[in-house]
């Protein structure tokens, strides 16, 4: 691998016919540099919760794309966001993970710029040679910033179609977690953040539809939980479960209470707010949380979310992105949601178990993160090269959607195929090839 | 939350006698010890009933903006001794497994208290030490804690910990051990 080569892109990397993946895109840093520029920079990419920055001038530091930006509540009440570097001499504006401003001071040489990123002075002014225009020397707006429904998205691609058009079917199933009750979802603590010594996708790929490494991966929490231990095959992922793909390569896993699954050791969702849920979901909305145990999936291309059962008659929904640094390298963010209307005890409850299991030490996390550094590890030569990665399980079922879905999107029938994740890859494909739609 | 400002709950604690500084020092080393050696069965032995274990990652934060942190362990006893058996037994973990060698290094002990009644508020540094498989360069958990031990007819027990983590993001993948 030749970090200054520029990658070319290769047909060969995405095999639809025979289900197999190069381990390249796994491993590659040119890879990882042309994925910034084809995947990241065409996309809509999560910022942050609208609940992390309630008042004018909050602000939380992130990335969009290999960009760090600072997203920030205006003076018009709106989330914005902008290239969190210096239009003088580069430096950070923000060196703080949160707080609140009232205007952009860079620390180097003093530039001062409005919370809309509009340059107020240079400090040196007087100095500026006539004629300067100083409203072309502000800090660089990210161009576009839709929320939907609590979640904040922005994309450096000026043209890029509406957020709510990008989502598309997904929409649907997010509404059902995030539009629940009248006052929506709010996060309840500053996202974990962990490092991966693996590439982003594999994260992505985990979350879209990767039921069959429950089983071994977690074998620790699954035995250990006396709740989950309580319900037999957890591996069989049931006849009611299935997976859900979209447009634009999103997609979801959803596992359901199987026939015979005793409901009262797994009960679903907090009886208090099921009311509130009654009020604010149509009907088939309601179908789909009833007797849902786990509903896991990725907006392409890093954002993922879960919602499940962390305790007694408790469900926390986990907004989770995989922030490449670089083509091995992942920062893992994790932010644990509550319905607002829910009791302090309950948001407390939710989020301690939350991240218990999916949180910085979580126990799951830990499993996960150890064996993605494995594989990652181990494909980073050339006799592993050879041997692209097995989709092979998607293969007999690519083409079996089912007939007659109620719901949005293609739905596909056992839960524990590859199924999504090779759909996945497959749109990774084409945005990749720089055919994006 | 200010971790410095831990011990200002306790003002009414005086500090401990040499006697008991040293006592609970020896008490400290040799949790630390079992956990190396991963002795988990005496290292459990070793905690009240209603134990309280707490680890907190760091913010960056302006310095007007005061600090800030948030918790990434919030157990109880049950709760830790579930992890326990998680990195304890060849299935159940992935992360441990083989175990990643360990080394706890406490220093810069404070104890405050110990009445009869035999509660002491107890300061320490922490450095994990942790190498992975056949990484050169190992990784280390640094931070401050903050320790509740009782004193029983049996010996003592940790009653409370919590954990100050010196740093901004957990790195090496999630924290499966025990601090």
């Amino acid at each position: 691998m030749n970090d200054m080569q520029r990658a070319v892109y290769d047909p060969r990397w995405v095999d639809r016919a025979r289900g197999l993946v190069s381990r390249d895109v796994f491993v590659d840093q040119p890879v990882y540099e042309l994925e910034v520029e084809r995947l990241f920079n065409q996309s809509w990419l999560f910022l942050a919760h609208e609940t992390e920055i309630p008042e004018t001038g909050n602000f939380v530091t992130r990335h969009l794309g290999g960009a760090p930006v600072v997203v920030i509540r205006g003076d018009d009440g709106r989330p914005s966001a902008v290239l969190n570097s210096c239009r003088h001499r580069g430096a950070e504006v923000c060196r703080a993970d949160s707080g609140s401003l009232r205007r952009f001071i860079c620390p180097y040489h003093g530039w001062v710029y409005d919370k809309s990123g509009r340059l107020v002075t240079t400090t040196f002014d007087r100095h500026l040679p006539e004629g300067t225009d100083t409203a072309e020397l502000g800090l660089l707006p990210v161009p576009r910033i839709e929320s939907f429904e609590g979640l904040i998205f922005g994309s450096w691609k000026e043209d890029v179609v509406p957020l709510r058009d990008y989502l598309g079917d997904i929409a649907w199933y997010l509404k059902a977690l995030l539009a629940r009750t009248p006052g929506g979802m709010e996060v309840l603590a500053p996202p974990h953040r962990w490092r991966a010594k693996a590439n982003w996708k594999i994260g992505s790929l985990n979350f879209i539809g990767d039921s069959q490494h429950i089983g071994t991966t977690h074998s620790g929490p699954l035995a250990l939980d006396p709740v989950r231990a309580a319900r037999a095959g957890f591996t069989n992922a049931g006849e009611n479960s299935f997976q859900v793909v979209s447009d634009h390569g999103h997609g979801c896993t959803l596992t359901y209470l199987a026939n015979g699954m005793p409901e009262e050791v797994y009960v679903t969702h907090a009886p208090e707010l099921r009311p509130l849920y009654q009020q604010c979901l149509d009907g088939e909305r309601l179908k789909l949380l009833d007797r849902l145990r786990v509903i896991v999936g990725t907006i392409f291309p890093n954002l993922s979310f879960i919602e499940t059962q962390v305790g007694p008659s408790q469900k926390a929904v986990i907004m989770r992105l995989w922030q490449p640094l670089s083509a091995g390298e992942t920062d893992v963010y994790s932010w644990v949601l509550a319905e607002r209307e829910a009791s302090p005890e309950y948001k407390a409850a939710v989020l301690r178990n939350g991240f218990r299991n999916f949180g910085a030490a979580g126990v799951f996390e830990q499993d996960d993160l150890e064996l993605w550094a494995s594989a990652t590890m181990a494909s980073r030569n050339s006799i592993a090269k050879r041997l692209p990665y097995s989709f092979h399980t998607a293969l007999p079922y690519m083409d079996a959607q089912e007939p007659e879905f109620p719901w949005p999107g293609r739905a596909f029938k056992p839960a524990d195929t590859e199924v999504a994740q090779l759909e996945f890859m497959l749109r990774w494909n084409v945005m990749m090839a720089g055919q994006q739609s | 939350m200010n971790g410095s400002s831990a011990i200002s709950n306790d003002q009414a604690l005086q500090d401990a006698s040499d006697r008991d500084y040293l006592a609970v020092s020896r008490f400290l080393y040799r949790e630390a010890a079992l956990l190396d050696e991963r002795e988990y069965k005496a290292w459990l032995s070793l905690l009240a009933d209603d134990l309280s274990y707490k680890v907190y990652v760091r913010l960056l934060r302006e310095i007007a903006s005061g600090p800030a942190e948030y918790a990434i362990i919030d157990d109880g006893l049950p709760a830790i001794q579930s992890r326990v058996a998680q990195l304890s037994q060849s299935p159940l973990t992935k992360a441990e497994n083989p175990p990643s060698f360990t080394r706890r290094f406490i220093t810069n002990v404070e104890v405050w208290g110990g009445t009869e009644a035999g509660t002491f508020v107890v300061h320490s540094n922490i450095q994990l030490h942790r190498v992975r498989g056949t990484a050169i360069a190992g990784t280390s958990y640094v931070g401050k804690r903050t320790d509740r031990i009782t004193r029983t007819k049996t010996g003592f027990l940790l009653q409370a910990r919590t954990v100050r983590l010196d740093q901004a993001i957990v790195f090496d993948g999630a924290l499966a051990l025990l601090l």
